[in-house]
């Protein structure tokens, strides 16, 4: 038996994961859709506009993202639980299946559960409106896009959420400021001991611009869509594996 | 068998907590693990139990390196810390999402373990005692039938009917296999129940005996007038008395009083140790 990774394992693990969890989120759940439902209505009913149904279209989306990045920040709590850390690290389960479990439920099974409430809402919207023909619109190349980014950005929160033991969603939100300002201080230094204070002009034809190109429009996309959550996924176990009480 | 080899530890920006600390813990026994505060009991049950790694050293259970976590380690782990915060839901289904885990996981035991300690396995573990959690987690613990048992102040918050069955039930739960270690500070709960006193001071071991052994070559007298000071190696005022553990040179099997035990090593246990060391029968 593979001790790293036993599928019947993880499909307890995950049952386990939900099952105690379940009264929080659905709490959670039913707030959120509720409070959104409410905003959607009001708005759609006193602006019978299609702009209106876009619009709120995409602050369901917006409500989806962050909702999901909370939600990702949160799957560790009872590892950082003083009282709660032991029963969590003595089950046996491996770090392995305990993050494929976490990784599971805060993204596809979050994805599929939220896509839904989406649809749900943006289907009142539209219908409250009285514009039930913008709705097939509404799923547009937007709406997957922002799923395929959330796909890949929730590893960071992921990994927040295996790093900080309080305030993870916050924290980990600091933590990417930091990285985009170190990362920015760097860039801009460099740049600027490579071309001076000098307006310097970067044809796309010379090598550097080329390079430049290559770098920003297939080197940089394909580091973000394929590379960035295996990393941070590999990462998180690490985390996990090395975590003690 | 778990072996504790050459651990050092330290927590961050304290000083050495185990230095050079080597312990071995055979199946078929029930140890009993005592100390002052801060002495590093919960530090040392949670490196066997892979919640701390040791900064250098080697912490081995049933063969597997503690700090790995091996699902197959852990499978014969079980550990019922001091506190403990448990789901708000009932005990059943608390049995259900978690009894999976553990591959020798007995419902039978566990119904009689629970009928032992009067619970009701449809009552929310919310709506439990701080005790009756306690007495909850011990049967599934038991009905888990991990070798390794590790209990950290298992009889706080018990009743007196409870510690008595809490003493039955450990007795009649040990075989050859199990490895059963329980860290407390209430040393008469222990009475009778354990075959090993383990004493930690100060990060290191400093007694380490099999219970036989100690109450063929200790005595433990309530009035040490009459006694040679020679044969005393540890006295206290005990109600306006002095009583202690003097050597108990007849070889007679004598009752074991923990607490006097446990002072006497906290406050000589070299001297102590050498009379085991230097031990003779006098007919």
């Amino acid at each position: 038996m593979n001790t790293e990774l036993n599928l019947k394992r993880l499909g307890f693990f995950l049952r386990r994961q939900l099952y105690l969890n379940f009264s929080t989120m659905w709490v959670a759940i039913g707030a959120i859709l509720g409070l959104l439902l409410i905003i959607s209505a009001l708005f759609a009913y006193f602006n019978r506009d299609v702009e209106i149904v876009l619009n709120l279209r995409n602050l369901h989306l917006v409500v989806f993202m962050l909702g999901g990045y909370i939600f990702t920040s949160k799957v560790f709590d009872e590892m950082h639980a003083p009282q709660k850390s032991y029963m969590f690290l003595t089950l046996p389960v491996s770090a392995t299946e305990k993050l494929l479990a976490a990784w599971f439920i805060t993204s596809p099974v979050y994805v599929v559960v939220a896509g839904l409430m989406v649809v749900v809402l943006c289907f009142i919207t539209s219908l409250v409106a009285g514009h039930l023909e913008v709705l097939p619109h509404l799923f547009d190349e937007v709406f997957f896009n922002c799923i395929r980014v959330y796909m890949v950005t929730q590893a960071v929160f992921l990994l927040g959420a295996a790093t900080f033991r309080s305030n993870n969603f916050l924290k980990t939100v600091l933590a990417l400021i930091l990285v985009a300002m170190l990362i920015a201080a760097y860039s801009g230094g460099l740049g600027y001991l490579l071309f001076g204070s000098g307006n310097y002009n970067v044809d796309e034809s010379s090598e550097l611009g080329a390079t430049a190109k290559f770098i920003f429009d297939t080197i940089i996309p394909m580091l973000f869509w394929w590379v960035l959550a295996p990393f941070l996924l590999v990462v998180s176990y690490f985390k996990l594996k090395e975590r003690q009480v | 068998m778990i072996a504790l080899k050459d651990i050092h530890f330290r927590y961050k920006k304290n000083k050495p907590l185990f230095e050079n600390l080597n312990l071995t813990l055979e199946p078929g026994f029930i140890y009993g693990l005592l100390g002052k505060n801060g002495a590093g009991k919960s530090s040392l049950l949670k490196h066997i139990s892979g919640l701390l790694y040791p900064d250098s050293g080697q912490c081995t259970v049933f063969g597997f390196d503690a700090s790995a976590r091996k699902p197959a380690m852990l499978e014969d782990i079980y550990m019922i810390p001091e506190e403990f915060n448990l789901p708000p839901i009932s005990l059943s289904n608390y049995v259900k999402t978690n009894g999976v885990f553990y591959s020798k996981f007995s419902n039978n035991q566990l119904q009689a373990y629970l009928a032992e300690f009067e619970l009701d396995e449809s009552a929310k573990l919310s709506t439990l005692s701080y005790g009756q959690k306690k007495k909850f987690l011990i049967a599934f613990g038991l009905a888990t039938n991990a070798r390794l048992l590790i209990l950290d102040e298992p009889t706080n918050g018990l009743d007196i009917p409870s510690k008595s069955q809490f003493r039955k039930i450990m007795a009649a739960s040990l075989d050859e296999e199990k490895i059963i270690i329980i860290s407390t500070h209430q040393v008469r709960d222990l009475e009778n129940l354990i075959d090993n006193v383990v004493v930690l001071e100060k990060g290191n071991i400093v007694f380490n005996r099999n219970m036989g052994e100690i109450s063929e070559k200790l005595a433990f007298e309530y009035n040490l007038s009459g006694v040679p000071a020679e044969e005393i190696l540890y006295a206290e005022d005990m109600h306006g008395r002095k009583a202690g553990i003097v050597k108990n040179i007849a070889g007679h099997d004598a009752r074991v009083d923990l607490e006097l035990l446990f002072n006497g090593i906290v406050k000589n246990a070299a001297g102590i140790n050498e009379h085991f060391a230097n031990y003779k029968y006098e007919y």
